[in-house]
């Protein structure tokens, strides 16, 4: 048997929406703030390198999760970029490496 | 490279909607980016009384001490204010502004420095449009452009991927004289491919430049436990916080301070910008920035207004050099006239691509308009797009119109603005005129006002110095589009009513040859 070819409808379910409005610049933030603390160079290019790439890469995500599978399959690719970097964050912080 | 079938649907209503949803605010913010481009010369055109003075060029540092003394003198300083001078560019002239310490009350006049006449405030046009290019008016304005930038830059990475695989071809394929639809298809492209560059380099220095407030203490709230003079730093900006004392203290006159803050940074140049914060009180601190040439930071230091003491002076940083440049890229200051000109008809060629990415959506979804919100739509995009191009002309014009002496003069410019913008928003989602009648009498509106503009300029200004010829330039070049559309949008109309003779010719020669064959009992062919 053939399998269904998946409807319209199907391409945009209300989590993948929210993936991408959402859950964007929730993960390019993180990510960007990553780069900050943990990019091996200068603090202050760092953050330039972190402040800068901050839009592209949500301008890209907002274009890509709407391409998951299904809402589901955009949540966890949030999550997988989201968690590590929000994890780290957490680690230095507690760790009291974010001081001067 | 080319996408799948099911990723090119998605791309494309993924472009579609965010095209569409944010397209009314982005036509806003590119046509009025056009005058932010030539702010500093629409401050010299739109006040007559510094045409004279722009025919000078500034030669030497002016005396900020007498300068401020004559604004003393015709206007009352409250406690503590805030006061803001900007060395103009274009002439040898200062522009004050005095802030009450709660920002209620402000004050703006213009010193002459070689004749050291003040002149009090006629316009703030110039001004005026430059906020409207990113809503500052408007409660978190600033903001919600950024997101809308944003939005753009999502709009263009999807229309790029869209159209990827034959990029190369569609850049020239204008197919004018076919349906609506495909001319304005093909105008979107071609359009949007050539400004692609400017597009998204505008787009992402804008979205720095409106959302850096928010980024900057997001960074701060995740990479430095909240602590915002670390990023403050980073950015090379010494943090001075100094409250008043409310105990009046004389102050260094402002010359001393001046060739202080010159001494300080080693430079011979004039400032460019001067801000004395409490003044007239024992806590008064002063700032005196410099200009620099593109793509290099500005230098700044700040000096106790008292005693004369340095605060604080601004540092280079990567962060700092990367946000410089930045600002420059987004308002071309670095390539002269030409660029702020190049920059213009860009920023023109991005109004048409929002406006025809209305019309293909339009066209594509609902060629009759059968929906509601398809009905709104186009009249909304006309209304509010066409509305502010006429209230712009309309505010240059009042410009030339009202008498010098009119009370809140500068208040009525603006006035006419918003009342135009909001009359025809208004007017065509409740007055059932047809659209291409309604864009016709609009766009021929806009260019016979612009042109009266002009033209009271060839004829009334003796001689056009460089801000003016800018200006009047941006204006001519605006009325031609206008013009244009107007001839455009009528033969559109000439062509639709005909199409519709044609086809009620059609119908009623249908109907009475039927009419023929019933009476008849034969077809019209047969008793021919």
């Amino acid at each position: 048997m053939k399998p269904r070819r998946p409807a319209r409808s199907d391409d945009h379910d209300a989590l993948k929406t929210a993936s991408a409005v959402i859950g964007a610049p929730v993960v390019s933030v993180l990510v960007g703030a990553s780069l900050v603390c943990f990019l091996p160079v200068a603090r202050d290019a760092a953050f330039a390198i972190g402040v800068a790439s901050l839009f592209p890469m949500w301008t890209v995500l907002a274009c890509v999760l709407p391409l998951a599978k299904s809402g589901r399959s955009a949540l966890v690719f949030c999550l997988c970029l989201a968690l590590p970097s929000f994890g780290a964050l957490v680690l230095r912080s507690i760790g009291g490496s974010g001081a001067p | 490279m080319k996408l799948s079938a099911r990723a090119f649907r998605i791309q494309w209503d993924v472009h579609a909607w965010v095209g569409v949803l944010a397209s009314l605010v982005l036509f806003v913010v590119f046509f009025f980016g056009l005058f932010a481009l030539f702010r500093e010369e629409i401050a010299i055109w739109q006040d007559p009384r510094l045409h004279a003075v722009s025919e000078r060029r500034p030669t030497s540092t002016p005396s900020y001490s007498r300068a401020l003394e004559q604004v003393a003198a015709r206007v009352a300083i409250p406690e503590a204010a805030r006061l803001r001078i900007i060395a103009l560019e274009e002439a040898p002239a200062l522009a004050v502004t005095v802030s009450s310490r709660d920002k209620r009350h402000e004050e703006s006049v213009i010193v002459d420095t070689e004749s050291g006449r003040v002149l009090e405030e006629r316009s703030r046009l110039g001004e005026e449009l430059y906020m409207l290019h990113f809503f500052y008016r408007v409660p978190h304005g600033l903001e919600a452009t950024g997101l809308f930038a944003v939005a753009l830059l999502v709009a263009l990475l999807g229309g790029v991927l869209l159209h990827l695989k034959n990029l190369w071809r569609q850049r020239w394929q204008f197919r004018q004289s076919l349906r609506l639809r495909v001319s304005a298809s093909d105008a979107h492209k071609v359009l949007g491919i050539f400004g692609l560059p400017f597009s998204a380099i505008v787009a992402w220095s804008g979205a720095l430049l409106t959302l850096g407030g928010l980024l900057y203490w997001a960074m701060a709230a995740a990479c430095f436990d909240g602590d915002v003079t670390r990023v403050t730093e980073l950015r090379g900006r010494p943090v001075v916080v100094r409250r008043a004392e409310h105990r009046p203290a004389p102050g260094l006159p402002l010359d001393v301070l001046v060739e202080q803050a010159k001494a300080a940074l080693h430079t011979e140049e004039p400032p460019r910008y001067v801000t004395i914060d409490h003044y007239g009180d024992a806590n008064a601190f002063i700032r005196v920035e410099f200009d620099a040439p593109p793509f290099t930071d500005r230098s700044y230091v700040y000096l106790d207004a008292v005693t004369g003491q340095e605060l604080g002076r601004a540092k280079t940083t990567a962060t700092s050099r990367f946000e410089r440049m930045v600002f420059d890229l987004h308002f071309a200051r670095f390539g002269g006239l030409l660029l702020k000109v190049t920059y213009g008809l860009l920023a023109l060629f991005t109004c048409v691509v929002i406006l025809t990415g209305n019309i293909v959506w339009l066209e594509r979804r609902d060629p009759s308009r059968r929906r509601l919100g398809n009905r709104l739509l186009e009249r909304l995009t006309l209304g509010f797009a066409g509305g502010a191009v006429l209230g712009t002309a309309a505010a240059f014009a009042a410009n030339r119109a009202l008498p010098h002496e009119v009370w809140c003069r500068a208040d009525l410019e603006i006035g006419a603005l918003l009342f135009v913008w909001a009359l025809t928003s208004i007017g065509l989602l409740l007055v059932r005129v047809p659209i291409r009648r309604a864009l016709a009498t609009m766009s021929a509106t806009t260019a016979l006002l612009l042109l009266l503009v002009v033209g009271h300029d060839l004829v009334a200004v003796r001689t056009l110095s460089p801000p003016l010829a800018a200006v009047d330039g941006a204006l001519t070049l605006l009325a031609v589009v206008a013009l244009g559309t107007a001839v455009l949008a009528r033969g559109r109309t000439r062509v639709r009513a005909a199409s519709d003779a044609a086809a009620h010719a059609k119908r009623t020669r249908a109907r009475s040859s039927s009419e023929l064959e019933v009476r008849t009992g034969e077809s019209p062919c047969a008793l021919e």
